[in-house]
């Protein structure tokens, strides 16, 4: 299934900076195997802020970008010239944080004399199933969770992707966050909710299922916010706003009340079973047997039992990345470079594209 | 032989330029171009009108802004790259003290101006009503001194006289609020645009002068641009500061 043929060192030096991790890796395309990778993560950067800033991401990709390369390739005790593309994230992502690590896989590409292969974000993370073992075989069924996606794909290849269900609001990963700010935990909060789940009652809130039985394949995590966001007005006391009132502070749970773990548990659990009821629906409906969790909340333990569980249910397998690729990371888009090796061209025109359907992907092909 | 490879896309304007024994290959785009599409390929030109591949440059040098915060991680991101691997010397030069540059030639049409005293004034647009400012004393021996650092200013509170030594964007911005003669406006304009078409080789030129002295440069490693604008987002402590002392300040209004 892996046919990195076409390559000949078979080397593909990786570049991801589309949001806020600055991730660096070489693959080595021929073996299929990850030869060395960095990662600097700007979770700690943004904290203060409640949310990414998009300059200060793009000014931390530049400062950290070339270093994380250098140490990447000194560990694999790898020159320039060895390698046979530069693959980068092209999209989709922040503009100013995409632009960064594209410029500087443009410029080391051309002043190396290699092609460029742009990578398509998402792809690189419903891919990266493959560099697990085992490794799924085509088809599958691909659940996309993070903080930015929400989709369920049907692949039959690499490019060929159907759209089957996708959120209609929030994604998963944002719920997750969004709930975790409002029970007091501090940005990004999706995991210390995981954490704190574990030691409550998940049946203790009745926190709403959006869309379970639409009958169709869609998500919708919004109506969950409002409901967490209500749940924490009751426990505090807090009165709903006034009629006419332009806003009111959103109360927040204090880190030390009773009912915070059970309030987790019932959240975790109501998005895990969203999640996992439309995977199996579109397990039933394509009548393929294997499924693949990509993005970050694929990390996510309670999702990952729950599903194993329904999984086996149905007769069908579930495919995980390896942990450490379930974040962004340069690994997964070095991966895909390497498995579009024959679209790589000496083109060192940057355009990055903020905005990109994963749909809009074709199977690779050679260039004219 | 020597060959400085410069690239300046702070601002509406991109530059490249390669110096090859004080010879200039150049090339410079202005208005809505992508300069990040726009750049390498125009790298790759100038190189090869050169009859020059990226290992035969001995360094490269690029201006560090301050300007619109992506074009200078344009320019930073594309000449660390290439320094880093060819391996060869990266020269980080101020694009303000670029601009400045022409006025080492330029000083003839400024009778009553006081090189030796007078500050010589770059003003940029920074948009929001700011302005990057730099200023300089301009040696007997032509050479350019930086006297008052990259600074972030209301554009609204600078001024100057018209017999004033000044360029740049803001300049301009500034010479038409201050309704000075039209003469004196379209003056600034037309050196300010003679300014930005030799962006680049002023700043190959500097680096080219510091090369020659020995001056090993900065680490590509290590290169990063100048911002000068860095409060560019709020905390959410600070947030939260601001809307207490907002409503407080609300509920006094409504006391009274």
């Amino acid at each position: 299934m892996k046919d990195f043929s076409t390559t000949r060192s078979g080397l593909v030096l990786g570049i991801e900076s589309s949001c806020d991790e600055t991730g660096i890796a070489l693959f080595n395309g021929r073996i299929g195997v990850i030869v060395a990778e960095s990662l600097h993560s700007q979770i700690l950067l943004h904290a203060p802020f409640g949310g990414v800033v998009p300059e200060l991401a793009g000014r931390d990709h530049i400062k950290y970008g070339l270093r994380l390369i250098d140490s990447t390739l000194k560990s694999a005790g790898i020159s320039g010239n060895e390698i046979e593309a530069v693959a980068y994230t092209q999209g989709p992502g922040l503009a100013g944080a995409l632009l960064v690590g594209a410029q500087l896989a443009a410029a080391l590409a051309y002043a190396w004399g290699k092609p460029t292969i742009p990578v398509h974000h998402m792809e690189g993370h419903l891919l990266s199933p493959m560099l697990a073992d085992p490794a799924p075989a085509f088809p599958f069924i691909a659940l996309l969770v993070s903080g930015g996606h929400t989709q369920l794909m049907r692949v039959d290849g690499v490019g060929r992707y159907g759209l089957l269900g996708d959120t209609i609001d929030d994604a998963a990963g944002e719920a997750f966050d969004k709930s975790a700010k409002l029970i007091g935990l501090p940005y990004p909060g999706g995991a210390l909710l995981s954490r704190l789940a574990a030691n409550g009652e998940e049946t203790s809130f009745a926190i709403p299922r959006p869309l379970l039985h639409s009958g169709d394949l869609n998500f919708s995590f919004a109506g969950l916010k409002t409901a967490v966001a209500n749940e924490v007005r009751h426990l505090t006391g807090t009165a709903l706003p006034a009629r006419g009132a332009i806003s009111a502070p959103q109360p927040i749970l204090p880190d030390d009340h009773p009912r915070r773990a059970d309030l987790a548990a019932s959240i975790q659990a109501a998005i895990v079973d969203c999640l996992v009821a439309k995977s199996v629906a579109a397990l039933k409906r394509t009548g393929l047997q294997r499924i693949v969790v990509a993005g970050g909340v694929g990390a996510n333990q309670k999702l990952r039992e729950s599903l194993n569980r329904a999984a086996e249910k149905v007769g069908a397998t579930v495919f995980y990345p390896p942990v450490a690729l379930c974040t962004d990371n340069g690994a997964m888009i070095a991966h895909v470079g390497a498995l579009r090796f024959a679209e790589a061209k000496l083109d060192y025109s940057v355009n990055v594209k903020p905005r990109w359907d994963l749909a809009e992907l074709r199977a690779p092909t050679p260039c004219a | 032989m020597s060959a400085v490879l410069a690239i300046e896309t702070s601002s509406h304007v991109g530059a490249v330029c390669l110096l090859r024994d004080g010879v200039a290959f150049k090339e410079i785009v202005r208005d809505n171009t992508k300069l990040s599409a726009w750049v390498v390929p125009a790298i790759d030109r100038v190189l090869r009108s050169a009859g020059l591949s990226a290992k035969a440059l001995d360094a490269i040098a690029y201006g560090t802004g301050p300007g619109a915060f992506t074009g200078v991680r344009t320019a930073c991101a594309t000449a660390q790259a290439i320094a880093y691997a060819v391996n060869k010397p990266l020269q980080a030069v101020n694009s303000l003290t670029a601009l400045a540059s022409v006025f080492s030639t330029a000083y003839s049409s400024y009778p009553q101006f006081n090189w030796a005293k007078e500050e010589i004034k770059v003003i940029l647009d920074a948009r929001m009503s700011e302005a990057f400012t730099a200023g300089f004393i301009r040696a007997s021996d032509k050479s350019l001194r930086m006297v008052s650092d990259t600074a972030l200013q209301p554009i609204d509170q600078i001024t100057f006289s018209e017999n004033a030594a000044v360029l740049g964007s803001g300049a301009v911005i500034v010479a038409r609020r201050m309704k000075l003669p039209e003469a004196v406006v379209n003056a600034i304009t037309e050196l300010t645009y003679t300014a930005e078409n030799v962006w680049a080789e002023s700043i190959a030129r500097i680096a080219a002068i510091l090369v020659a002295q020995g001056d090993a440069g900065i680490d590509p490693l290590t290169a990063e641009p100048t911002y000068v604008r860095n409060n560019v987002a709020k905390t959410e402590a600070e947030r939260a500061e601001e809307a207490r002392r907002d409503t407080f300040v609300r509920s006094e209004e409504s006391t009274v």
